[in-house]
């Protein structure tokens, strides 16, 4: 029966990528979110050196790279990058990197996520208002500012396409990279350097439409898979019995 | 399957908590010195099917991207927006405004003391400033009951005149934080300092950051109603979204069972 291992590794497929676009439409309002965008590859099964016959599987689940769409908050601390480039901001002493300039203030003064994990600056610093600020300016350079003149910058970082795989998920719209893959500080003096925008929040890069499309394609592709897997095994059952002559 | 189910109930319960909180800011588009609050959203934890870099052949490939399927959302943290609210003029003497930034101090009837914006002050029959709800404003200033032109400068310098003589009956000065959007919110628009605020410092009104005093004005909330009206309308589409995801995986869990 290996049409219906065929069907069934189809069947399996869809339901991961039903999963993956259900967490999609989850966070269709998760500021900075990167949305799963799946991959599938065939597999060819080839007993005895004959290609009988080509399974499907999921190969890997890719972040999407678009830019969200920047929503006004009118909030000093919230920053949207346009362009390529990731914040970075240490949790319990690792670096991750995310696209969420969602910022507040701690306690003493010190830039840091809704989470309490601080900001860096383009040093790898925390950056820290003394108590008597007023105002708080962030420059498309990312430069910060109080009207006591310059604080620091906000550190961007820029992964290059292959790093940027490298890239894993950890909740709260961060990512840590694995396998080692070191990101650059932005070269803000280049054309097609990211820009920084003050007031502004990215919003998630899910497109609410496609999600719906693909959603009800794959659950077409579900349903027909599992209709054409009876079919078959009613075509076997009537094999079955008319062969035996009943 | 079961898995899109949960995921979709976390999009929806968030939503909710979304709506939650922008009603509140709704129902308080005409509140004195109100400040705005936003929900954040968070995604959730990640499953790793297939870790990024993990070795696909006896060769020592790697895989370039990985498997990783998320578990929803949720909303990590609502945090207030501190932006300037509005100044609307309302002709009484008592009325205070702060321009700029600083908390109004106001001790709670059991003595502790709390923030607030709210600078809609009245005298108690003992001729004292006190908040609406008759709480004594820090630091104490007492009306004489024959004084009149009640007069309260930028700097915050209370002065009136009694017997036609200018007296000056105190300055009012303000406390900062460090982090405003960190203190907690206890009602009657009032706040109370917490860890996370850090502790109020005295500030004198026009100096160390501290804004300055309007006297006749009031600051007006800080929502913004067409915002908040395009956030519920996007709160509301997701939830839908969320939905139609939890009845398309009903339907295909019915084509399942339908198999025998």
């Amino acid at each position: 029966m290996q049409e219906l291992a065929v069907l069934a590794s189809r069947t399996l497929t869809t339901q991961r990528q039903f999963t993956a676009i259900a967490d999609n439409v989850a966070n269709v309002n998760t500021h900075g979110f990167r949305k799963l965008e799946m991959n599938f590859r065939e597999v060819i099964s080839k007993p005895n050196g004959k290609p009988t016959a080509s399974y499907t599987a999921d190969r890997a689940l890719l972040l999407s790279q678009l830019d969200g769409v920047h929503e006004q908050t009118g909030n000093p601390l919230d920053i949207a990058l346009s362009g390529p480039g990731f914040f970075a901001i240490s949790v319990n002493g690792t670096t991750q990197y995310t696209r969420r300039g969602q910022f507040v203030l701690a306690a003493d003064g010190t830039v840091v996520t809704p989470e309490g994990n601080p900001v860096q600056d383009n040093s790898g610093a925390p950056l820290q208002f003394p108590p008597e600020t007023k105002n708080i300016i962030v420059a498309s350079d990312g430069t910060v500012a109080t009207e006591a003149g310059q604080l620091g910058q906000l550190g961007i970082f820029q992964f290059t396409p292959e790093n940027l795989k490298l890239l894993q998920r950890a909740g709260a719209s961060g990512f840590v990279a694995t396998q080692g893959a070191a990101p650059t500080p932005a070269d803000f003096a280049t054309p097609g350097a990211p820009q920084l925008r003050q007031g502004f929040l990215e919003a998630s890069n899910v497109n609410a439409v496609q999600e719906m499309v693909e959603m009800d394609m794959a659950s077409r592709a579900y349903q027909q898979s599992l209709t054409l897997a009876k079919s078959l095994e009613d075509l076997e059952q009537r094999a079955i019995r008319n062969l035996s002559g009943q | 399957m079961l898995q899109a189910l949960r995921i979709a109930a976390t999009g929806m319960h968030a939503q909710q908590l979304n709506v939650d909180v922008l009603s509140n800011n709704i129902a308080n588009l005409n509140t004195t010195g109100f400040k705005q609050q936003n929900a954040a959203f968070t995604d959730l934890v990640y499953q790793n099917r297939i870790g990024v870099g993990a070795i696909t052949s006896a060769a020592g490939t790697l895989a370039p991207t990985g498997l990783q399927v998320g578990l929803g959302v949720s909303i990590g943290s609502t945090y207030k927006i501190m932006t300037q609210g509005n100044l609307s003029n309302t002709g009484n003497a008592f009325d205070l405004a702060i321009s700029g930034r600083g908390f109004f101090r106001v001790t709670l009837p059991d003595g502790t003391t709390s923030y607030t914006r709210d600078g809609s002050f009245q005298l108690n029959q003992d001729g004292q400033i006190v908040s609406k709800e008759g709480y004594a404003f820090d630091p104490a200033i007492n009306v004489p009951v024959n004084a009149t032109d009640f007069t309260v400068t930028a700097t915050g310098v209370v002065s009136a005149k009694v017997n036609n003589v200018s007296t000056n009956l105190g300055t009012i000065t303000v406390s900062m934080f460090t982090n405003e959007a960190g203190l907690e919110n206890i009602g009657q628009n009032l706040y109370r300092e917490t860890e996370a605020s850090g502790t109020a410092t005295d500030a004198t009104l026009g100096e160390q950051g501290a804004g300055t005093l309007r006297q006749n004005f009031l600051e007006t909330s800080n929502v913004d109603s067409i915002e908040s009206i395009t956030k519920l309308i996007t709160a509301q589409r997701a939830y839908e979204l969320n939905s139609r995801v939890i009845s398309t995986a009903d339907e295909m869990l019915q084509t399942l069972t339908q198999l025998r």
